[in-house]
């Protein structure tokens, strides 16, 4: 357990006095009881834009998270990957190891990839053998909308995590409404051409009828990614050896399709099946850039999910989905001539993962009960060929129950929302057989975290509110973390989960027409402090034997900004700046009093787009500073410049975009030794029919 | 004269000249390689006599009392003013440096740390002269930078020790000096040692032939040449002979000799395998160092990590007859050996590696078999990297789990100094 039994105590008491609290409310409203028990909510009358919302979805309206909501209209139809359309949101940092179809991953608030869930439709997709998630595996066209919660995660989203979460919603069809008699269908091609051999292909094809709607993809990306860069021969220090050459080893060949269908039993019941496929093929480049390195990671993906909807199940203000998941995920990476890494390996890594959860809501009007509960199994097998060792499986089970009560007061002005999460996580870790033929047990490792959070909200109108969060988040150590690798990298059974408790408060404040000149207007300004300790560092010995350590902690703390301005309806204007710092505190000398690695400490971004009957020309820049590669701050990481430029022509149903990316050509490494694409075009053709 | 007819007067100097160049030895020149010709498969293995014949294994030594220690050389009487230079790297492996020791005569140290930081610290140290050498192995780039003790912060030159073209990397491990202008590259990933020009201008200029040791790879054809030293016009050169992917321990190691003035292998006649080098006892040998007084190699092995297995030791060879001894067989009561250094011809301290933080330094006298535990408290059950003796005798020893370089006065077993170095100390190496 991680709270004292006097915090645990306490929060009881507040759960039961908010309980009370919220039993005095609908004691006194009594008189005023919906007709149906989602429609009719109260909070739902508060227009938050185009909200396609089922139960087990986050509910914005209510939530006080600080979020963003990124729909398909800003990435649709243009060339674009996931990792750049999530950069330029505030608190979000993305890097990439390369060119298209590299890995990228994602920092938010200054958390590092590995504490940050990304889920795909409300399902985590990070791995408990350790790592990020790779950003690069999920194709935009695929995506309806992107949901990024800073700091704090909906109790919709189940798991919480230490840096926040990332929904990211798939596409699917027309609207819960039932739809005309008459089956209609809609279809969408689309074909881009860009720098460095690059060539995509996505068709799309939706199928509507009064039950049923089906949404097929398809889509293929190929790049030899063989940009020039300014290779330094592994010589920081002699620069008379440096010299451009084109990227090699880095192409990637991406083939990914969708199938959603959704059918409607009655006004009431719904239900939902989605499959994904995800096949990627991927060269990896050597820091040396020899032509002569073979090295690759072939990645097959497989996502299914199953989804029943209810609403008013049993009584009128119950609504509920059960949810059904499994994930298969095979990672094949050849390095057979150890070109990259010291051994030779040709492994395959197998990762399955399975699991349902139940959400059941209580909606009254002015209180709302959420119970979220779930369990899921997941495998992770590998074996190098070349390795004489072999393994069992290692197993993780989770079980996890929360529950929430959003409150609402003063004619719904005010909305507390109070969430308690359980989570159990088992694991099993494999035993092996070692090269001599030794036996090494396995063993169990089991963790009991506790999550709790508090959130506050206050409305002065619909666009204009204040809100506050707080809540304590976990990241139990992944399966490398505590069984090892090969060789030089051991595991620790003794490791601590990670721990944080997060804090922000924020004030969102919009206009509409406050002046002739300017149409429409918002702006966000907040500031958030998260405490984490009991960080997992591998530490290694003068032997270069390396073991992960609890051995930090650290403050980290920081202010964001957006700004979104509509002059007229054909200007947009949006930035976005944010400021983040932390404090290392370190039993480690050199990392003591340090900043954190991996995030950049000053970020702005500046979006601007003007229409013009059938044109839009957009630009965009970006700008971040001041981040180290290392944990001692020897390193500085590049400094970001960037700025793209678009041009877009719309005519009935064909859409042209051009786009020219990082215009200053610049080669960034976000990761040391791993350039980035400089200046590069695209040009993308859609039809719609 | 008819033209096709060829003049044999003309042709015997032509001849001549070609037998006397095929029977001369060549001399070092440009991308020249000497080669290590294979195996000679037709010795005679049963009535031949290799230098680890016969010789038995040692008796475990006798462990002294806390109130005993062994001792060697006189009390430190006064401090000389010097210099060392010594490889760095941050706990995470993510960055690494290099640092810069200066002692004065009142034996006050103090450090001036974090120069020119490189990324993962995969580093080693070498020294010549005036000028310390900065080997940046695999993951920090394949490459060696000279500096000047004077000047620790401007790099007198940086050169790759990659094959151009090449996909290997080379992972250069140690570097050793023949003179200011010819010097040795271990490259461990590879089958060749380079001899190259420490005075080169440039880049070019670096590189001026190959020592090819091919032959004693194993299943896996890299020998892993892991460090060298140079005595008496001879260059010994470690070979562990790790195998496969995942360097399992499981082959002889040996020595491959060869004279610096010609570069060619020495056949040393120790070996009964067909292998020109001497034969070690000790496997996956990974120091080695000259003691001069005794004219005397110490060679560390440090067995196998994964899985643990004591096949290392400490073995002494003599540098002009090749014969050689076990002195101490690992074994679990002292760990792995992963550190050796002799102060004097028979007290040597080695650091004994029983998991991957309890490391205890210990010193030994070879020749009563006695050893004892470092009177250093912070030397035991640690994390130690690296060994050095000082122009003084004084110990110079890398506590990892502290950042700091301890100084032990091996006359008295004490610590006279103790240096923060930021990051953990890797390799030192001492300014003339």
């Amino acid at each position: 357990m991680i709270l004292s039994n006097q915090q645990y105590c306490f929060l009881v008491c507040l759960l039961l006095m908010q309980m009370a609290a919220a039993r005095a409310q609908e004691t006194a409203q009594d008189s005023v009881v919906p007709d149906s028990g989602r429609q009719t909510r109260l909070h739902v009358l508060i227009d938050e834009g185009h909200i396609e919302q089922r139960p087990g979805e986050v509910d914005r309206s209510a939530s006080s998270a600080a979020y963003t909501v990124i729909e398909a209209a800003r990435f649709r139809d243009t060339f674009v990957s996931l990792d750049e359309v999530l950069e330029q949101e505030v608190g979000v940092q993305t890097r990439s190891t390369g060119g298209e179809g590299s890995l990228s991953t994602v920092v938010l608030r200054g958390a590092a990839a590995e504490q940050v869930i990304i889920y795909l439709d409300g399902v985590p997709l990070n791995d408990a053998s350790g790592g990020a998630v790779d950003l690069s595996l999920i194709p935009l066209d695929n995506i309806e909308r992107i949901d990024i919660y800073r700091g704090s995660t909906p109790l919709e989203l189940g798991s919480p995590s230490i840096g926040g979460a990332v929904n990211i919603i798939t596409r699917r069809t027309a609207d819960d409404s039932p739809a005309a008699s008459a089956t209609r269908s809609s279809h969408r091609l689309s074909a881009s051409l860009a720098s460095f051999q690059t060539y995509r292909l996505n068709a799309s094809s939706q199928l509507s009828s009064a039950k049923d709607d089906v949404l097929l993809t398809g889509g293929y990306l190929q790049s030899e990614n063989n940009f020039s860069y300014l290779n330094d021969n592994g010589t920081g220090l002699n620069p008379a050896d440096d010299r451009v050459e084109t990227r090699n080893n880095d192409a990637v060949r991406h083939l990914t399709a969708l199938g959603n269908w959704k059918h409607r039993f009655n006004r009431r019941y719904s239900s939902e099946l989605r499959l994904d496929l995800s096949d990627r093929y991927k060269e990896i480049p050597a820091v040396s850039n020899s032509p002569d390195v073979q090295t690759r990671l072939d990645t097959r993906l497989y996502n299914l999910l199953a989804q029943l909807n209810a609403l008013q199940f049993g009584r009128k203000d119950v609504n509920g989905n059960i949810k059904l998941f499994a994930t298969s995920k095979k990672e094949v990476f050849d390095d057979s001539l150890a070109q990259i890494g010291f051994i030779n390996q040709h492994s395959t890594a197998l990762t399955r993962k399975a699991g349902g959860q139940l959400y059941a809501e209580i909606v009254r009007p002015q209180t709302h009960w959420k119970l979220l509960s779930g369990y899921s199994r997941e495998s992770y097998d590998i074996d190098n060929s070349l390795s004489l060792v072999q393994s069992d499986t290692n197993r993780r089970s989770k079980a996890e129950v929360s529950v929430e009560n959003v409150s609402y007061f003063d004619e719904q002005r005010f909305i507390t929302s109070l969430a308690l999460r359980y989570q159990q996580i088992d694991d099993t870790v494999a035993t092996k057989t070692d090269e001599f033929g030794n036996i090494v047990p396995g063993f169990n490792k089991n963790y009991r975290l506790l999550s709790p959070q508090l959130g506050l909200k206050y409305r002065l109108d619909r666009r204009t509110y204040a809100s506050a969060n707080i809540g304590q988040y976990h990241r139990a150590p992944s399966f490398l973390e505590l069984f090892g690798g090969s060789g030089l990298l051991l595991g620790n059974a003794d490791l601590l989960q990670e721990t944080s408790i997060n804090s922000d408060m924020g004030l969102t404040y919009g206009w509409f027409k406050p002046y002739h000149w300017l149409h429409n207007a918002e702006a966000y300004a907040g500031v958030f402090y998260n405490r984490v300790k009991d960080l997992i560092v591998y530490i290694y010995n003068g032997q270069g034997v390396g073991v992960p350590e609890n051995i930090s902690n650290a403050v980290i703390r920081g202010l964001e900004f957006t700004l979104k301005l509509l002059p007229s309806k054909r200007h947009t204007i949006s930035a976005n700046a944010s400021l983040t710092d932390s404090l290392n505190e370190s039993d480690i000398g050199s990392f003591n009093g340090k900043r954190l690695p991996g995030y950049y400490r000053q970020s702005l971004s500046l979006r601007y787009a003007y229409s013009l009957q059938r044109w839009v020309f957009s630009m965009e820049a970006d700008i971040k500073r001041d981040m180290f590669y290392d944990r001692s701050n020897l390193l500085p990481g590049d400094d970001v410049n960037l700025l793209n430029l678009g041009l877009r022509y719309l005519h009935q149903r064909s859409t042209v975009d051009f786009r020219v990316n990082n215009l200053l050509d610049e080669n960034i490494r976000y990761f040391r030794n791993r350039p980035t694409p400089g200046r590069n075009l695209s040009l993308t053709y859609s039809y719609l029919f | 004269m008819n033209k096709k007819r060829v003049n044999i007067s003309l042709l015997l100097p032509v001849l001549l000249l070609l037998l006397v160049s095929g029977c001369s030895e060549t001399s070092t020149s440009k991308l020249d390689t000497a080669q290590t010709p294979p195996p000679n498969n037709d010795d005679n293995s049963s009535s031949c006599t290799s230098n680890t014949t016969g010789n038995t294994v040692p008796a475990p030594p006798t462990l002294l009392p806390a109130s005993s220690y062994i001792t060697a050389g006189s009390p430190l009487q006064n401090f000389v003013a010097q210099q060392a230079a010594v490889a760095t790297v941050a706990a995470d492996y993510s960055s690494g440096a290099h640092s810069l020791i200066s002692g004065d005569n009142q034996g006050n140290f103090s450090a001036l740390n974090n120069y020119q930081p490189v990324a993962n610290g995969d580093l080693s140290m070498a020294v010549y002269g005036d000028s310390f050498y900065r080997i940046e192995k695999m993951l920090s780039g394949n490459n060696i930078a000279r500096f000047a003790f004077s000047d620790p912060q401007t790099p007198i030159w940086q050169y790759s020790t990659n094959d151009a073209g090449s996909a290997v990397q080379s992972n250069p491990y140690d570097m050793v000096f023949v003179n200011s202008s010819k010097a040795y590259v271990l490259r461990y990933n590879s089958t060749k040692v380079w001899i190259v020009n420490p005075s080169a201008a440039t880049e070019a200029d670096f590189k001026l032939g190959e020592l090819d040791l091919s032959a004693y790879g194993g299943d896996d054809g890299i020998p892993d040449m892991g460090a060298a030293v140079i005595a008496n016009g001879r260059l010994f050169i470690l070979l562990q002979r790790l195998e496969g992917p995942t360097y399992q321990v499981v082959n002889d190691a040996y020595i491959a000799v060869f004279d610096t003035a010609t570069d060619q292998e020495i056949d040393t006649g120790a070996s009964c395998d067909g292998f020109r080098g001497i034969p070690l006892r000790v496997r996956n040998p990974t120091g080695i160092v000259y003691q001069a007084d005794s004219d005397t190699l110490f060679i560390r092995g440090s067995g196998s990590f994964f899985p643990v297995d004591y096949s290392g030791g400490i073995e002494t060879v003599d540098a002009s007859t090749y014969a050689s001894k076990l002195v101490l067989d690992d074994s679990a009561t002292y760990g792995l050996i992963t550190g050796l250094m002799p102060v004097s011809a028979n007290i040597i301290y080695f650091v004994g590696y029983r998991a991957y933080n309890d490391n205890t330094l210990y010193v030994m006298d070879i020749n009563s078999n006695q050893l004892a535990k470092t009177r250093v408290a912070a030397l035991t059950q640690g994390q130690i990297s690296d060994l050095a003796l000082d122009a003084q005798g004084l110990l110079w020893v890398g506590d990892v789990a502290q950042a700091t370089v301890r100084i032990i006065d091996p006359a008295t077993g004490n610590e006279v100094a103790s240096v923060s170095t930021s990051l953990n100390p890797l390799k030192i190496v001492f300014a003339p």
